[in-house]
């Protein structure tokens, strides 16, 4: 294509213009100028007067090449511009920006798009391009148009036929139990697929307090297939007591991810059980950049798990991927599978990776799953699921066995129940109207259970430890990694909190303290005042005899720190049963219809597809013969 | 290709090369520093030497997040100019856009839009995917009717009607089921292969220059 941008040139001295070099240079800069110059400065040269050819002129010139090197229609149109009169509004196609304007689709009732919607000047330079043009045949567009408007409708026939075939079939089961073909998936992992039952029992020997990382990684797609292995993952990790944080690299997966988790939490609440984000789980940050993000999440896992915090001043105790008991993934491609694998998996220290697919991942997925043997099990799609469901409802049914976590932790919470005063931040409060079930009991007080790491000893009855108190009314203030400010900031304390002492720096400037969840800080001394407890106050809020220790022991292991710690698995002595609830208050009861459905919509499928295979072939064959 | 050009082109060659090189090598040499001997002195050498990566990868990742900020304030910005010509669907988003980011935040923790509106919606769309794709797959032997075609057909049939758990489709389920643990693996893992492979190749040519840079 020859550009032809005489038009768009500056006036010129005649001595330019004459000189082939300086003629050659020139077109250089009108060049760099026509893609740099702003858009209205060349709608300014371009409406000057003068040297602007016009499309006529450009056919007319043709008239000066010899006929017999135009081919036929390079004919027809210059004998159609020959005969064309000039108009004013030609001028219309010397705007070149505005001819170059990329039409929009118009939308219009009865279809997605139907249209291309033209400015005013676009469609008077259609209207003048068509003079010029002609039409190829006036009498076959409207005909043409008609095939071509049914052949993209949406309501076309073959996709009326199998929409209405689909919708039939797959409503069936929810008419009637009598369409209702096929079986149903056993209520166990067969004995055939040892993933499944892998996956199973890693879930299931979730101690208490353990930390999962459930990694959530599906699209629109798969949310009606995967929303339910995630809700039964979730439900199983809070049931054996254990906490979930939740990552995802997926904004869709993000948001489904905190769905599910508001259903649970609305639902436990039902059975006298509060879980918390930050506490009790933890939704962590939209990772962005997909493998990168994973990458940044098992580097930096601290960093994000405290943005992550709903209050700025909580922490969990775990700092890497590596504190992990396992990894869960529920993901609907081999894409996430593959960048958890490579990316999170090796900075994951002993604990495994179990994942939970669609149908669409589970051929890569197994392929992992095979080679790779901290890989080590495989759930898929809705089948999976059924299974999953009903082998929790027979552990944590309502008829189950009260599941029993650690003697040691229930013995002392034996001891602490009804003791404590009812704090802000208990891990179970008793719920506005709680639902009686048989077996849940919701916790009548807060227990402040101390964690083990910052336990006194309990028959050092004498002994006293240093405990600071937060004094500065500027709160909160800082805690550091360091004894420096140029140090990165772990968390923040707040006026009245308490901490024990572990340390100093050589000038005292700075305290080392215990963090209720076993993390160490530094804390300037500037804000805060030094005490002496009893050790063994730390055990029994009643042994505290004076208002002061009183004070102290009630905040000892501060609000916004405390809250991590205690845990309600710990707290109540029929935990087992009143966590089992989380999982027989799920919905359930329709998974049976929508596997029937599934089945019967996959009968329907296989139907249409045969059927319109064989029509077509029919119909190939009688137009041949 | 003029000057101007020629000199962006460079610019944006060597630094992707300077920056991927120092990238590799730091993730290379920070992951192993059995490489520098034993001891805290060699691991505090890999540290070091894994530093520049690790800053350059959370330099992409915030890039990458600003880039869905970009994102957003881009499509706002076309529909905003969309409404300006009187499209009124964009300002349905706009709309939608507004409320949605003002109903989060004064109501956090509600999902009510969330279940009345995308969840429904997501169905929808996946319930026209699997029409269309229905639809198409009874079409396409009229589109290619050889023996790929019908080889095609035959496959999906079989898949889906070994997916069936009807007793009376026991043989064809075995059959679903091999196709799957064999053909379909051996594929996925030969997919396997060729991502590895075509990573590699793309790094290594656009280390050297020789594919097109972001700037083209």
């Amino acid at each position: 294509m020859n550009d032809d941008y005489s038009w768009l040139e500056e006036p010129q001295s005649d001595a330019i213009q004459t000189s082939a070099n300086e003629s050659v240079r020139q077109r250089r800069f009108l060049s760099r100028a026509r893609r740099f110059l702003p858009r209205i400065r060349r709608r300014r040269l371009a409406s000057q007067p003068g040297e602007q050819p016009s499309a006529t002129d450009l056919l007319g010139g043709q008239s000066e090449r010899p006929l017999t090197e135009l081919d036929q229609r390079l004919r027809a149109l210059r004998e159609r511009s020959l005969g064309i009169e000039r108009k004013e509004e030609w001028q219309e196609l010397y705007d070149v920006d505005q001819a170059l304007t990329s039409p929009v689709l118009q939308e219009k009732p009865g279809g997605v798009i139907s249209a291309v919607a033209l400015s005013q000047g676009q469609q008077a330079q259609v209207d003048l391009l068509t003079e010029i043009v002609g039409r190829q045949s006036d009498a076959t567009p409207a005909k043409r148009g008609l095939v071509r408007r049914a052949g993209r409708s949406l309501l076309s026939i073959p996709r009326l036929l199998t929409s209405t075939l689909l919708l039939l079939f797959v409503a069936l089961p929810f008419v009637s139990s009598d369409y209702a073909p096929g079986a149903l998936p056993a209520d166990e992992f067969a004995e055939d697929d040892p993933q499944a039952a892998a996956f199973y029992a890693a879930l299931d020997g979730i101690a208490a307090d353990d930390y999962v990382l459930v990694a959530v990684e599906y699209g629109l797609g798969a949310a009606a297939e995967l929303d339910a292995l995630t809700d039964l993952a979730l439900r199983h990790i809070f049931a054996r007591g254990g906490r979930a944080v939740l990552a995802t690299s997926n904004p869709i997966a993000f948001v489904h991810a905190q769905n599910i988790i508001n259903d649970i939490r609305a639902r436990a609440a039902q059975a006298g059980l509060r879980l918390i984000n930050g506490r009790d789980y933890l939704l962590l940050q939209y990772l962005p950049g997909g493998g990168l993000g994973i990458r940044e999440l098992s580097e930096n896992f601290a960093d994000i798990a405290r943005r992550s915090q709903p209050d700025a001043s909580t922490s969990l105790p775990v700092r890497s991927l590596a504190d992990m008991k396992l990894l869960l993934l529920v993901a609907d491609s081999a894409d996430d599978v593959r960048n958890w694998v490579e990316q999170a998996l090796p900075e994951a220290g002993d604990a495994r990776l179990y994942a939970a697919a669609s149908l669409a991942a589970e051929p890569l997925t197994r392929a992992y799953v095979q080679d790779i043997d901290r890989f080590a099990g495989l759930v898929v799609g809705l089948r999976g699921a059924y299974t999953y469901g009903a082998m929790l409802d027979a552990a944590f049914g309502v008829d189950a066995q009260p599941q029993v976590y650690d003697p040691d932790v229930l013995i002392e919470a034996t001891a602490h129940t009804g003791n404590e005063e009812p704090g802000e931040n208990s891990d179970v409060e008793p719920a506005p109207s709680p639902t009686p079930l048989p077996t849940a009991t919701p916790r009548p007080t807060n227990t402040p259970t101390p964690p083990p790491a910052s336990t006194p000893a309990p028959t050092a009855t004498t002994a006293m430890i240093r405990i600071l108190e937060v004094t500065s009314p500027q709160s909160p203030v800082n805690i550091r990694v360091g004894p420096s400010t140029a140090q990165a900031t772990l968390g923040l304390a707040y006026t009245g909190d308490t901490f024990e002492v572990l340390d100093t720096n050589a000038d005292s400037s700075w305290y080392k303290i215990l963090m209720s969840n076993g993390w160490e800080g530094w804390i300037s001394a500037i804000v805060v005042s030094e005490g002496l407890v009893p050790e063994s106050a730390s055990n029994n809020d009643d042994s505290a005899s004076n208002t002061r220790e009183r004070s102290v022991m009630s905040r000892f292991y501060p609000r916004r720190y405390g809250n991590i710690e205690p845990r309600f698995s710990q707290a109540n002595p029929v935990t087992g049963s009143a966590l089992g609830a989380i999982i027989q208050l799920r919905e359930r009861g329709g998974e049976a219809q929508r596997l029937q459905a599934l089945t019967m919509g996959t009968l329907a499928a296989v139907l249409a597809i045969a059927l319109g295979n064989l029509f077509a072939a029919i119909g190939a064959m009688v137009r041949r013969g | 290709m003029n000057r101007r050009s020629r000199v962006g082109t460079s610019i944006a060659a060597i630094t992707g090369f300077l920056v991927g090189v120092t990238a590799l090598l730091s993730l290379l040499l920070g992951d192993n520093p059995a490489l520098f001997g034993d001891g805290a002195q060699a691991e505090a050498l890999a540290r070091d030497f894994a530093l520049p990566g690790e800053v350059l990868l959370r330099l992409l990742v915030i890039v990458l997040a600003l880039s869905i900020v970009f994102g957003i304030a881009n499509l706002l910005s076309l529909h905003a100019r969309r409404l300006a010509r009187g499209r009124l669907m964009s300002g349905v988003l706009l709309a939608s856009f507004a409320g949605t980011i003002g109903w989060h935040i004064t109501r956090q923790g509600d999902t009510s839009l969330l279940e009345i509106i995308q969840l429904p919606i997501e169905s929808a769309l996946v319930a026209l995917l699997c029409v269309t794709l229905v639809a198409g797959g009874a079409r396409i032997l009229a589109k290619r009717s050889d023996i790929w075609g019908l080889l095609f057909v035959l496959v999906v049939v079989v898949v889906l009607l070994g997916s069936l758990p009807l007793p009376e489709l026991a043989p064809v389920a075995a059959f679903s089921d091999w196709l799957m643990r064999i053909p379909v693996q051996v594929g996925a893992r030969a997919i396997l292969l060729g991502i590895a492979l075509g990573s590699i190749v793309v790094g290594v040519r656009a280390l050297l220059g020789q594919d097109r840079s972001v700037r083209g």
